[in-house]
């Protein structure tokens, strides 16, 4: 079973989201500030990443400039790490996001 | 437009290192800031880890590196360091030259040659006057096929069609043989009938010597006899016994014109063309019927089946017909029965 699903952190408020209209997906789309998250069981591609800080065995955590994004699981490799985009192979087993510190994203 | 650069510049040289350093994600955050593409990145442990770029950005990443972190190359890939390896190894460019070499020139040479469609003709003396020709395996091509087609027809009576062809180093020889004209009875004074070679509807019939067994209209299996070289006497003037003989044999002469129908059924490929069709039927109609005839009417019919197409129908023509056939006459009885010899 392929499961991707993607997470879009944005200003807007939560009763927009909800009842989203074709404009505001692709306002979305091209948001380039917030972190954007692409994951299926086996990969998984951040977008909008500013910095790495911290690649691990058991993780992998980047900066996306008001979120710190966490993916957690095994065998990590990086396939890729370029202009604000990082793929990601091996076994996920969980996404964190947590606001960096000295950031309000509201 | 820089995508591609950056796939170039992998596919042109890339290299493999080794990162040693306190945090070395640090550094990758600032390749990251600086656009250098990073591959295949493995974290070894806390200070070591493993990636994979193309050299430009390596001497790039060298000088973002300093002296906080040791940058080793483990291995190289692309085109170029290929290219480098490869120059340095002569013997083996000369080898893989010479294997080019032959690889190409065993085009120029004919590796097989099959020949189709042999029934009455031995294979291998056709294949001996293919080597007559210049073609056998091994040759050269350098062969003319027009000219071997027109030897082969000049060699065999039977052929009404042959076809020389090649694809690469195969040939193939195709031979449709039709049927040899029998032999005519060469002395005209032997007594003959004029029998049918054919089923077919008699339309005319002339007779220049021996009796008329048909009439217009009429039909005729094959064999049936058309003249009949066995005349009766009749009314003689001169006083006869009773065992005198009642008819004489004459060698049957005559013109025999009929609508002779043939049924034709080939089998061809599924992926056959229309013209590979209608070029199948030309080659059935060349070998099986005879030159002087007319065509009256034609029907075609084709048939898809799983793998292959049939192509079934009837050619309805107009020719003479009429081969002599021997009589032999039992001299022993004295009424003159005859018997046929078959």
């Amino acid at each position: 079973m392929f499961l991707c699903f993607c997470i879009c952190i944005h200003e807007r408020p939560p009763a927009y989201t909800s009842t989203m209209k074709i404009l505001n997906e692709m306002t979305f789309d091209f948001d380039i500030t917030g972190p954007k998250i692409i994951a299926s069981a086996k990969a998984a591609v951040i977008d909008n990443i500013t910095k790495i800080i911290l690649i691990g065995d058991d993780g992998v955590t980047v900066d996306t400039g008001k979120f710190f994004v966490t993916v957690k699981g095994r065998n990590f490799i990086i396939s890729e790490i370029w202009e604000g985009r990082l793929e990601l192979e091996g076994n996920i087993e969980g996404i964190e996001f947590y606001q960096a510190p000295g950031t309000d994203p509201h | 437009m820089r995508g591609t650069s950056r796939e170039s510049n992998f596919i042109r040289h890339r290299v493999r290192i080794r990162i040693d350093g306190y945090r070395p994600e640090r550094l990758l955050s600032r390749a990251l800031e600086k656009g250098l593409a990073c591959r295949n990145v493995i974290c070894h442990d806390e200070t070591e880890i493993y990636c994979t770029l193309s050299m430009t950005d390596y001497r790039k990443l060298k000088k973002l590196a300093g002296h906080g972190y040791r940058l080793t190359i483990i291995k190289e890939g692309g085109t170029r360091p290929g290219l480098r390896s490869l120059r340095m190894n002569k013997l083996m460019l000369c080898g893989m030259m010479l294997f080019i070499l032959f690889y190409l020139l065993q085009f120029c040479f004919i590796r097989e040659i099959s020949v189709l469609g042999c029934e009455t003709i031995p294979e291998d003396e056709l294949r001996t006057i293919l080597r007559e020709e210049g073609l056998y395996e091994g040759c050269p091509k350098t062969f003319d096929c027009e000219r071997i087609e027109k030897r082969i027809f000049d060699a065999y009576e039977q052929v009404v069609w042959t076809r020389v062809a090649y694809q690469g180093s195969f040939v193939q020889v195709e031979v449709a043989e039709g049927k040899l004209q029998q032999q005519k009875v060469l002395n005209r004074e032997k007594p003959c009938h004029l029998v049918a070679e054919q089923d077919c509807y008699i339309e005319t019939v002339r007779t220049f010597k021996g009796r008329a067994k048909v009439e217009k209209g009429d039909f005729v299996r094959k064999g049936g006899i058309l003249i009949s070289g066995k005349v009766p006497i009749e009314h003689p003037t001169y006083p006869v016994d009773e065992e005198t003989p009642k008819h004489h044999y004459v060698h049957a002469e005559g013109e025999v014109t009929a609508r002779v129908p043939y049924y034709y059924s080939i089998y061809v490929e599924h992926s056959a063309t229309e013209a590979r069709q209608k070029a199948e039927i030309r080659k059935w109609m060349k070998k099986n019927i005879p030159e002087n005839a007319e065509i009256l009417n034609k029907d075609f019919h084709f048939e898809a089946k799983k793998n292959i197409i049939k192509l079934y129908g009837m050619i309805e023509t107009r020719q003479p017909v009429g081969i002599e056939k021997e009589i032999s006459i039992d001299k022993r009885q004295s009424t003159g029965n005859e018997k046929n010899a078959d």
